[in-house]
């Protein structure tokens, strides 16, 4: 029988690449810094690596990624001293910078060390740019280990709603895990440098997964179903065997991951993603294998699978899994330092038209960018109006936005904790603490 | 002169409860529980008195419902005493053996008693009591009976538990302004340790927890004796406080709640559950997050048990404690409360019974009432100490806890 269609499919070129493919990793803060080199030093082709700091020793130890030092007037390269809102500002500062880094970005992943005043701060605000300008924005918030403190877990906590707020996903990746995995004698900087390891291999596996030729493949596509507009928790987990029994042991390591908090994320999880990428000899009962002990797991759970074949991933099997638990609906996040729904720019003099006016809507702007963005809340339809009607609403909404910031109210930093029913009598110290006083206000537990 | 058949009380002024234990000790030292009175205290916080005229109102109402219940009169009570300003600590006393054969003579012994309770006090504490630990002749350690042995050196050790001489005081004008006598008092986790702990537990190695409503008492034993003893005033109150504070509810809704919805363990599982609390006084009905609930008490009793192990692992209590953990108070009744303290403490726990008592069965099996049931175990071991011993007043109490 003649088939039409054979000798067409065949003879059809290949398709144009979309405008936006980029695949950009932005490190903020010291942390994420460390990890985005590490990325960089794997050498991901078609992958871009970032690092954006106010601390300009810390960039300058940074090699293979492009460093960018933000509010120099601020911090004067110095770090934000765990000040969450120095970091906002100082991310603030230069916005104009952080734009020009993630202009033209399909996905744009951010890593933060979310315990940090850069990080827990600085992130929220690129993440906002980010997706301002187009791009799908996965934040990868490395919570900070226990023995750091409570400040640090509360800036974590604060840094992370922001984060939230302001990105399409948010995965979190517990460092005290990491610790637990490792024998308890190990070393402070093993144990940092197995973190940020464990961060970079997700990512890479990430990468991996967007960017392989696969037989099923997962795209941006099913990436962005998947995390689009959860803002509940995401884990992302990635293992690595080899061996005959290759296929079982990915399974049971993915059980005992530490980001999966012993497989009790994937218990909760309502929908999932699994990536199995392996050599050319990876068979077909292998990956049969994965995904029944997968869904077993996660019983619940939406599996969505896609595999990959990558030759130099001879002999072993990569398993990579995202899942997220939670509702689809955006949490009642706070907004982020900044509402910014029609934020007004200087006209980016490359890719405008000459005949535009000076000023304009960014929505137009985000126009000019083939974008598969639906229904985000930061882009409204583009108002049809004349020159000087616009220039007059620009006018308006600058001296609106200059009153907004007059009337902001600020609030002292610390909470009245009652310690009522024990005011007669004499307080219980232990360690500098007044024991008298609630637990979870000492610990800054933040209770939502 | 020891009477078989005398009544022996114990009374305890606690934060959440002022309880009366009233009981008879036979000839060969069993104890029979002849009746129980409570009131809810009102006057104390964190096992101190701080109101005096509402403890005593309180006491008296206990008082006479023991009376009352045990069909006696009341005359001299062993006075439970807790609370922030107790200190506890260890003290050693040497004695040279000067006799001619140098062989450890009872007076030797005595002598390094005596010496080992020579240590620096403060001026405002006096001692509650000492309790013998062990003797090291030479350097042999670990010697329970050192009398008949030869050596050149007695060292005698110490457990010494001393609190602020006003605070004891306060107490005890309360109770005799009732024209009832004190006639010792006695630290409430060495007695609830005397009613709960039996002695091949003591043998084997045991931490006593006691999770009262004001404060938190611990004793650890070791081969018999006590090793290690002490407070911290913090308890079920601070729980109730903070859950006030977390969930902003009044007082005593949030001690219900903790009683009624409490769990000492967080359970990520009940994300989103809710409880709704009636309004009161024409209020609305409020939902509360069970969660945060949970988070608020699990956080304050991990916290206070980690405290309590800290202070423990002092003692090596960690390596030594192989009958594990046995719990009593009323915060051995919280939900999960095994569970945390398992995971704080690593051994395994148990709740409390009161051994080798007679007595009403629900009296018995009921936690709260352990220090009230072990001052008047402390009241039987001494009289029946004093009796043997008539002769030798200077030992009187130092054998109380070989057993």
């Amino acid at each position: 029988m003649d088939n039409p269609t054979g000798p067409d499919i065949s003879a059809q070129p290949a398709p144009e690449p979309s405008p936006r493919t980029g695949f950009l990793v932005v490190g903020v803060g010291r942390a994420g810094g460390a990890i985005t080199e590490l990325l960089a030093a794997a050498g991901l082709d078609g992958a871009r690596f970032a690092a954006v700091d106010t601390d300009s020793t810390a960039l300058g130890r940074l090699r293979r990624t492009e460093n960018t030092a933000i509010g120099a007037r601020l911090t004067r390269g110095e770090g934000c001293g765990n000040d969450l809102a120095r970091g906002a500002q100082s991310a603030e500062q230069d916005i104009a910078r952080l734009r020009k880094i993630v202009e033209g970005v399909r996905l744009v992943c951010i890593v933060a060390g979310i315990g940090g005043g850069i990080g827990g701060g600085a992130a929220a605000v690129v993440a906002r740019v980010a997706r301002e300008a187009g791009s799908l924005v996965l934040g990868i918030a490395v919570l900070p280990f226990r023995y750091e403190g409570p400040l640090r877990h509360s800036n974590a906590s604060d840094g992370l709603q922001a984060l939230r707020a302001a990105s399409d996903a948010v995965i979190c990746v517990p460092n005290q895990g990491v610790a637990a995995m490792l024998d308890e004698r190990t070393l402070v900087t093993e144990v940092f440098d197995a973190a940020n390891v464990m961060v970079a291999q997700s990512v890479e596996s990430l990468w991996r997964l967007l960017h392989r030729p696969s037989m099923n493949p997962l795209g941006f596509a099913d990436l962005e179903r998947l995390l689009r507009g959860r803002h509940a928790e995401s884990v992302f987990a990635s293992v690595e065997t080899r061996g005959p029994a290759r296929a079982r042991e990915a399974v049971e390591k993915l059980r005992t991951h530490p980001f999966l908090q012993a497989e009790q994320m994937l218990v909760d999880a309502d929908a999932a993603l699994l990536a199995v990428a392996g050599g050319n000899d990876l068979r077909f009962d292998e990956l049969q294998e994965v995904q029944d002990q997968f869904q077993r797991l996660c019983e619940h759970a939406q599996v969505v699978t896609g595999s990959a074949v990558d030759p130099a991933l001879e002999g072993r099997i990569v398993v990579t899994v995202i899942a997220t638990r939670g509702g689809a609906s955006p949490l009642a996040a706070p907004q982020t330092a900044m509402p910014a729904q029609t934020k007004i720019h200087p006209a980016n003099e490359t890719s405008a038209p000459s005949d535009e006016p000076p000023m304009r809507f960014e929505s137009i702007a985000g126009d000019d960018f083939p974008t598969n963005r639906s229904g985000s809340k930061f882009i409204p339809p583009a108002p049809d109006l004349t020159d000087s009607q616009k220039r007059d609403l620009v006018h308006r909404q600058i001296k609106n936005k200059h009153q907004r910031k007059k009337t902001t109210q600020t609030l002292f930093n610390f909470e009245v904790v009652s310690v009522s029913r024990f005011a007669q009598t004499e307080p219980v110290k232990r360690n500098g603490e007044n024991l008298d006083e609630p637990t979870y206000a000492r610990r800054g537990v933040a209770l939502n | 002169m020891f009477d078989p058949g005398q009544v022996i009380v114990g009374l305890e002024i606690g934060t959440h409860k002022i309880c009366v234990a009233v009981g008879e000790a036979g000839a060969k030292g069993e104890l029979t529980i002849l009746g129980i009175g409570q009131c809810t205290s009102r006057g104390v916080r964190k096992g101190e008195i701080t109101d005096t005229t509402k403890a005593a109102e309180d006491v008296r109402t206990a008082l006479a419902e023991a009376e009352q219940q045990a069909n006696v009169e009341i005359q001299e009570v062993y006075l439970g005493i807790t609370g922030n300003h107790i200190r506890c600590l260890d003290s050693r006393g040497v004695h040279p053996i000067a006799s001619f054969d140098r062989t450890i003579s009872p007076e030797d012994v005595a002598d390094a008693v005596g010496n080992a309770k020579q240590f620096n006090c403060p001026a405002e504490h006096e001692v509650i009591d000492s309790v013998r630990q062990d003797y090291k002749v030479d350097d042999r350690t670990g010697i329970e009976n050192p009398v008949g042995l030869v050596g050149g050196v007695l060292e005698a050790s110490v457990h010494v538990i001393q609190g602020r001489t006003s605070r004891i005081e306060t107490a005890r004008r309360v109770v005799q302004g009732m024209q009832v006598a004190v006639v010792k008092p006695v630290f409430n986790g060495l007695a609830s340790a005397l009613a709960v702990l039996t002695p091949e537990q003591k043998q084997q190695g045991v931490v006593l927890l006691d999770l009262g409503a004001g404060t938190t008492e611990y004793a650890f034993f070791h081969g018999g004796v006590l090793r290690h003893s002490g407070v911290l005033a913090v308890g079920g109150d601070h729980v109730s406080n903070d859950l006030a504070c977390g969930l902003r509810i009044p007082i005593d809704q949030a001690e219900r709640l903790k009683i009624e919805q409490g769990c000492a363990v967080y359970d990520p599982a009940l994300r989103g559950a809710t409880h709704t609390i009636p309004g009161e006084t024409g209020l609305a009905p409020r939902i509360l997050s069970i969660e945060n609930l949970h988070r608020i008490m699990s956080l304050r009793i991990e916290e206070t048990l980690d405290l309590v192990a800290r202070d423990l692992a002092k003692s090596d209590a960690f390596g030594l404690a192989r009958a594990g953990v046995v719990l009593c108070g009323g915060g051995a009744r919280a939900r999960g409360i095994e569970t945390l303290v398992e995971r704080v403490f690593e051994m395994p726990v148990g709740r409390a019974h009161t051994h080798n008592v007679s007595g009403p069965a629900d009296v018995l099996a009921n936690p709260e009432f352990a220090v009230a049931i072990g001052l008047v175990r402390y009241g039987a071991m001494r009289l029946q100490s004093r009796s043997r011993s008539r002769f030798d007043l200077k030992s009187t109490l130092q054998n109380l806890f070989r057993r």
